[in-house]
């Protein structure tokens, strides 16, 4: 991971949610890139259990990657199967967002599904057994066999939605084996080699880990019924292939399918997880609607959040730069279906449309609209970091070179033979800028985090202080309420600026 | 003579420093005057995040995943087999001894078997199979050990020193790959 003050804050994060140790060990994973368990166990000095422990946390909350490699082996020996672990930094950041993506599921779907979610982000990821279990647990008071049939099939029935909206997906395959490379990289140089190996190296991990695109979602009805193996169930595990995630395939044509291990795998039960993807592509959205509705008006954020509405199914990625083409009528109707859209006319929506940049066609009766949502993001970034300042000429160019040098300029000398002049002309050297960019915004979190645990801190030491006194006086009551505004304060401070760290980052 | 010079020289250095350098205290969280207002429209849905953070938060910390704590309920939700995580994380309370290794002859009839499936499989895939299967009794041998080490952070080999052996007859640490 390229930014210091990133790197920082995921290490922060981990720390306050699970632990010293589990932080240590993902801090060295972090710092040193992708590592065997015994390079871990070399580095941090901690006990090869705690290590395991570690790992086995990181990667039950989807920090952490697994994989396994050939190794060649020390001279005479043949090649060994390494196991390496790659930290997941993204992942680590969705962690301090995760109330944001529980509340757009919570607003879209209600509280129960919202409670499903909610275990899968407290738990990483979950089985639909685990979470009927975790359900029962949850609400004892349903342990009559009746009323315990049907809400077993209200969960049911809330999980397949959320699958459907693709808020949740199956887990990555735990340990893909990733072949070595053809012989043909051997002519490159040594080192490009290595540093292309490395890249390459993650990048087919997490290639060869996800789920195919065709089962990601799919939630498979065995799943529910014979999947505890009592030896019941009649689906042979070979006659079902959508029940296996590509890794696992893989690994079972290297291996004997038919040896004793490997018949434990019918009791084996599909792991799923919270999809990020899909809760940043939500997050977008409402982030671009928000843009648009200040920077134009209000009917254009309608029609645009009509359009993202209307056209959910069909986006592949999150970073879209523009969006589906839809016909006229199509965003209409969307638009119609919410309150504040209902009183809009055709017209409002094309006249809106073309505010949002698109052209009206020429020929009016197949109309499709996209918009340039690429745009739109750039707009709203440059807002964020922009401020337009006067300065003096002669200061000008002193910090047009200093900026140079900082290396956020391009400088390009341009020679002008007439006038014996030399003009100058300067780029943003946007990539370097976004970095910088985003590497404050890092620490600045870093920073509210931070203050946020003295404030926490400084606040409980008062409390323990007054406990003693039998009554509240005026001046205790003032200052519990000033420290109370002071973290809604840092706390919603934090939220906007996560909000700014996605739309550099993410969006 | 060069101590006179030497000698004035730090006197006068020592007297400059008082003047040039003055300590200030480095304060990490200075007091912040001013707070800014919570927009009042934002205020409500903030509220409602601040608060699922905070449950999060406590959440985690009493449960299994924060380790160093006590709490044992998420425990039940995590699958520890080597079908959801990876293989050499699973034997947990397994330590490789640097004792010999106890001569399992179930184990050697299994790996038999299994030596005799492989020889009808391709030449190829002998070797990676024959590693995987290797690691895979490992495993198995080490569960029946029921001797507990502290361990060595380094270490890593069972010592199969059932020889004598005249280079490393000294050597009581776990092999780290070292082949001379």
């Amino acid at each position: 991971m390229a930014s210091p003050h990133g790197i920082e804050l995921a290490v922060h994060l981990i720390s306050s949610y699970f632990g010293e140790t589990v932080c240590k060990v993902c801090e060295c994973l972090l710092r040193k890139g992708t590592l065997s368990q015994a390079q871990v166990i070399r580095f941090t000095a901690l006990t090869k259990q705690n290590v395991t422990n570690a790992l086995l946390v990181l990667i039950q909350h989807n920090c952490v990657q697994a994989f396994t490699i050939q190794q060649a082996g020390a001279f005479g020996e043949p090649p060994k199967i390494v196991t390496q672990y790659m930290a997941l930094p993204d992942n680590i950041f969705h962690h301090m967002r995760f109330p944001k993506f529980l509340s757009i599921v919570s607003d879209e779907f209600g509280q129960d599904c919202a409670g499903i979610f909610e275990g899968l982000l407290q738990h990483g990821r979950l089985s639909l057994n685990q979470i009927m279990d975790r359900y029962k647990d949850k609400h004892q008071a349903l342990e009559t066999g009746g009323e315990n049939s049907s809400a077993t099939n209200v969960l049911r029935e809330n999980f397949n939605k959320l699958a459907q909206a693709r808020y949740i997906e199956r887990c990555p395959a735990h340990e893909p084996f990733l072949e070595p490379p053809e012989e043909g990289a051997k002519k490159r140089t040594a080192k490009s080699k290595i540093a292309d190996a490395t890249q390459t190296l993650e990048a087919r991990a997490l290639a060869a880990a996800a789920p195919m695109e065709s089962i990601r979602f799919l939630v498979d009805e065995d799943t529910i019924n014979g999947s505890h193996g009592d030896g019941d169930d009649d689906v042979d595990i070979n006659k079902s292939p959508t029940k296996e995630i590509v890794g696992e395939k893989r690994k079972q044509d290297c291996l004997e399918p038919k040896t004793e291990s490997w018949a434990t795998n019918k009791n084996k039960e599909i792991l799923w997880r919270v999809n990020f993807e899909e809760c940043l592509r939500r997050q977008r959205h409402k982030s671009c609607v928000s843009h648009v509705t200040e920077r134009v008006d209000s009917v254009a954020g309608i029609v645009l959040h009509a359009i993202f509405e209307a056209s959910r199914k069909n986006e592949t990625k999150v970073k879209m730069e523009k969006t589906v083409p839809l016909l006229l009528e199509t965003i209409y109707e969307e638009a119609m279906k919410s309150e504040e859209g209902r009183s809009l006319t055709l017209e409002r929506v094309r006249a809106a449309l073309v505010q949002l940049g698109c052209e009206l066609p020429a020929i009016g009766i197949d109309e499709t609209y996209s918009i340039d949502l690429k745009k739109i993001i750039d707009q709203a970034q440059a807002q964020e970091i922009s401020s337009t300042t006067f300065v003096e000429k002669k200061d000008a160019l002193k910090i047009l070179f200093q900026l140079w040098k900082d290396d956020f300029l391009n400088l390009e000398r341009v020679g002008n033979e007439a006038q014996k002049t030399e003009i100058m002309l300067w780029k943003l050297n946007k990539r370097s800028v976004w970095q910088q960019v985003l590497d404050d915004m890092y620490h600045a979190a870093l920073n509210l985090k931070l203050r946020l645990l003295h404030e926490l801190d400084q606040a409980q030491d008062m409390l323990r202080v007054l406990k003693g006194k039998s009554t509240e006086d005026e001046a205790t009551k003032e200052r519990k309420r000033k420290v109370h505004d002071k973290w809604k304060v840092l706390e919603s401070s934090f939220l906007i600026l996560d909000d700014a760290i996605m739309l550099f980052h993410d969006f | 003579m060069a101590f006179r010079g030497r000698g004035r020289g730090r006197g006068g250095f020592g007297q400059g420093s008082v003047r040039f350098a003055k300590e200030e205290k480095y304060e990490i969280f200075p007091e912040i005057k001013e707070y800014p207002d919570v927009n009042l429209k934002q205020a409500e849905e903030f509220r409602k995040l601040i608060l699922m953070e905070s449950a999060l938060k406590k959440f985690w910390a009493s449960s299994a995943y924060h380790l160093g704590s006590s709490g044992l309920d998420s425990e039940k939700y995590m699958k520890l087999t080597d079908e959801y995580v990876p293989a050499e994380l699973v034997a947990k309370n397994v330590k490789r001894s640097h004792k010999k290794v106890r001569w399992d002859p179930q184990s050697d009839l299994q790996r038999l078997d299994l030596f005799e499936k492989l020889d009808q499989g391709s030449q190829g895939q002998d070797d990676e199979k024959e590693k995987k299967e290797d690691e895979d009794d490992e495993d198995n041998e080490n569960i029946e050990d029921e001797e507990d080490e502290s361990g060595d952070d380094y270490d890593q080999n069972i010592d199969f020193d059932d020889d004598e052996d005249d280079f490393n007859m000294h050597d009581d640490h776990g092999d780290d790959e070292g082949i001379y």
